[in-house]
């Protein structure tokens, strides 16, 4: 199933070799992987865990922030000036061949037995491998991109910024990237000497105490240390040199997790993930107002979004399904993935059932009575696809499965359901309900060619139109219901009438036959509207 | 205009005498075809006139329209020398930038040449997303946003399809029309030659000297191809060479 399934097959049978290595050695300090993640688990609930990885964290980053701004600029002088580079480049390679990392012992006694030694021999290290490819990048320049500058009448200084530095990136950048690696194990090293902090010492420490659940804690957490800065330098070198990966051909830099994140790009797309700002900041308010009456701790904070994300993921990816058919006919929706064929059906599938798992799951973690409601909800959300084959109402019935979403938050917090929320719930219904026929006047004509129903397509844009500005009206009684129910205080006061002003502003941006600033309507207008409800109730409680 | 007298350049030891005593006129908006056997230096003379290189010996010198002296030329390399780090739009708007133009006026400036240039919607595009032709229409719109005085292109069009190709010498001749640029353009084409060149300088092989001067009293007519006249000229032309 493509790069993905790939992956997941590779981690699979990693654990398994590890799993199968463990039972068969059965030596102490090599526990099975369930085990080591247990630990993990456990771990990351201290504040000690976090002290260390922070502060190994702040080493390595510090260090290799350092030696960027130290080797990036030097190696693009001795790129380009050869006067330097004769001088300087006998210095560079006759000491780039010797391993800094003896020199350690000397930077103890210089710079004492504090952040700084570790930092300034991390930064050395890595420096040099910048220094060296940067140097090398600005060196086979193509002599043309100098003549050109120089034709348009630029100053030296000017060069070293339009031309130097723009061809240097890529190289500095992947010495930085793939730099990571030695940093982390660097950063290992320096940690095992007089400190008593950081993740190199937390290893130590367990492993001195013979204790394997804990070193293997610190093991994995200096894993995701360097996966983290990794994927960190990945991403500012894909941003600011966008141009190099067009150029390849590549979506990203390194074959593996570039291809993975290309198709990560398009199932975030195809299920427009953005949108999810709608429903959750719903959500989101609904936990807080719980919070009232059962406070909520930061695990089932996680896996409510987990269960949002799955539950949303879900049906938007299978109403893509369901929909193929249509969307390859209506040339609004043509280029989407499914249609365009960058996303197999049966890739899709699969998708939607590993999304649809994942809300289970985090109902079920949440409690026993979510998880008995997330099967009628996930019924309710993917018969979603198919209300508007049959109803011309189907934009209240996706308010109302969009709806559930503040009232699931609600009982996993409280364990029950409580009318006052349904304010809260109407409110959301009456909104997206709203939005959607606005949304629908878009395929008016190809919705009534198709057979398909929408309000639009069934009594004209125009009325629909009506419709709508009657929803967005109520919607906002239901703003209102919520500041009395709930006894609000100013600070949601204040973010209803802002809240009022958007659904106005929404009305005016569009009209039955002018569409053009749909989009923009759709999309800033509404994610503002939700973003200013849950600010406002926030704000609220944490005045109370 | 443009005076180059007794141009010479050689590229000691091992290169040797590349250009010997090259001299040639070219009037204030009037257009110049260099055309020779490859190698001959004809990338040296137009780096010479470009200021990117030094002459060994003779001179170089430029006047303005209105008789002082002009700015410095701008030149097109042969294959464009866009900077794929920069967009269609910063690739333009780039010599002005360097020579200070505000903001605002550089995006006026910058807008108008990609419409005129037939780039509309190209200008968030980097070279590398473009085609040939676009590209070197991006490079024609760099080339003249400082508002030289003389353009020089270094077989511009050599690396295109034939239909590209003379439709960027139509837009090539419409923009001399309408901004009135001189240009000097280095081609191995005996047919560009004649379709673009107002005078034909037909170079010798190394050592490079002159070895004709051609008036092309016709060229710059739309339909020239059509015509008579204009075989009779490439046919001249061709004589010039092997004579």
């Amino acid at each position: 199933m493509g790069v993905i399934g790939r992956y997941l097959a590779a981690v699979g049978l990693l654990l398994a070799a590890w799993k199968a290595a463990a039972a068969a050695l059965d030596v102490g300090m090599l526990p099975p992987p369930e085990a080591a993640f247990q630990a993990l688990g456990a771990a990351v609930k201290t504040g000690a865990f976090w002290r260390h990885f922070l502060a190994s964290a702040g080493r390595v980053a510090g260090a290799m922030g350092l030696a960027w701004l130290a080797a990036f600029p030097a190696g693009v002088l001795l790129g380009y000036y050869r006067g330097a580079d004769r001088i300087l480049s006998p210095f560079v390679f006759l000491t780039y061949p010797v391993p800094k990392i003896v020199l350690l012992p000397v930077f103890l006694v210089l710079f004492g037995l504090g952040d700084l030694p570790k930092i300034l021999m991390i930064a050395l290290i890595i420096g040099y491998q910048i220094l060296v490819a940067t140097r090398d990048g600005v060196r086979n320049l193509d002599r043309k991109y100098v003549d050109s500058f120089n034709s348009l009448g630029g100053r030296p200084l000017q060069m070293v910024r339009h031309v130097l530095i723009p061809a240097a990136l890529p190289h500095g950048f992947t010495a930085l990237r793939v730099g990571t690696g030695t940093g982390i194990a660097v950063l290992f090293f320096v940690e095992s000497f007089a400190t008593s902090s950081g993740l190199g010492y937390f290893i130590m420490d367990a492993w001195g105490r013979f204790n394997a659940l804990d070193m293997f804690s610190g093991i994995i957490g200096m894993s995701l240390l360097g996966v983290l800065l990794y994927e960190v330098f990945n991403y500012l070198e894909k941003t600011v040199c966008a141009w190099r990966l067009l150029e390849s051909g590549r979506a990203g830099e390194g074959e593996a997790s570039g291809a993975v994140m290309g198709q990560i790009r398009d199932f975030g797309r195809m299920i427009k993930f953005s949108h999810t700002v709608f429903a959750l900041p719903f959500a989101l308010a609904a936990v807080v107002l719980a919070h009232r009456h059962a406070p909520v701790d930061p695990g089932q904070l996680l896996w409510i979004l987990a269960a949002m994300v799955g539950a949303r993921s879900a049906a938007m990816g299978f109403n893509r399904i369901v929909d193929a058919r249509f969307d390859r006919l209506n040339p609004r929706t043509a280029d989407r993935d499914i249609p365009r064929g960058r996303i197999s059906v049966r890739t899709a599938a699969v998708f939607v059932v590993l999304c649809a798992a994942l809300f289970v799951l985090a109902a079920g973690m949440l409690s026993r009575l979510c998880l008995v409601l997330s099967l009628p909800v996930l019924v309710i959300l993917l018969l979603y696809s198919y209300t508007k084959r049959f109803t011309s109402l189907s934009h209240l019935y996706l308010g109302f499965a969009i709806s559930l979403a503040p009232l699931g938050a609600w009982i996993a917090v409280t364990g029950r359901f409580e009318a006052p929320v349904l304010t809260l719930c109407l409110a959301l219904l009456t909104t997206i309900a709203g939005f959607d026929i606005l949304y629908a006047c878009q395929d008016t004509d190809f919705d009534r060619r198709a057979g398909l129903l929408s309000i639009p397509a069934r009594w004209g844009p125009e009325t629909a139109f009506h419709v709508a500005a009657a929803l967005h009206l109520a919607a906002f009684g239901f703003f209102f219901a919520v500041h009395l129910v709930f006894d609000m205080g100013p600070v949601y006061l204040a973010a209803l009438v802002v809240i009022g002003a958007l659904l106005v502003l929404e009305h005016r941006l569009t009209r039955p036959h002018d569409l053009s600033r749909i989009q923009l309507a759709f999309f800033n207008v509404n994610g503002a509207i939700s973003l200013v409800l849950f600010f406002g109730i926030l704000g609220d409680e944490l005045l109370r | 205009m443009i005076a180059v007298s007794e141009l010479t350049k050689s590229f000691p030891p091992a290169g040797g005498l590349v250009l010997d005593r090259i001299s040639f006129e070219v009037p204030a908006g009037q257009t110049l075809a260099v055309i020779g056997p490859s190698g001959c230096g004809k990338s040296t003379l137009l780096y010479i006139l470009a200021g990117l290189l030094p002459p060994t010996s003779g001179t170089v010198a430029m006047e303005g329209p209105s008789g002082g002296a002009a700015g410095r030329p701008a030149i097109i390399l042969q294959d464009f020398g866009l900077f794929p780090w920069k967009t269609a739009a910063e690739n333009i708007a780039l010599g002005l930038k360097l020579h200070g133009c505000p903001a605002a006026e550089r995006r006026r400036a910058t807008v108008n040449l990609l419409r005129e240039m037939g780039l509309d919607g190209m200008a968030h595009h980097y070279p590398v997303q473009l085609s040939g032709g676009q590209k070197q229409r991006v490079a024609i719109a760099r080339a003249l946003a400082t508002k030289p005085a003389l353009l020089l292109m270094d077989e511009p069009f050599s690396s295109l399809d034939a239909l590209t190709r003379e439709h960027l010498q139509a837009i090539l001749l419409a923009t001399w029309r309408r901004t009135g640029v001189s240009y000097i353009l280095v081609t191995h084409s005996v047919e560009e030659a004649v379709f673009l060149g107002r005078c034909v300088l037909v170079l010798t092989d190394r050592p490079t000297r002159v070895k004709a001067v051609i008036d092309n009293p016709d060229f710059g007519a739309a339909d020239a191809r059509l015509h008579d006249r204009y075989f009779q000229r490439v046919r001249q032309v061709r004589r010039a060479m092997e004579g």
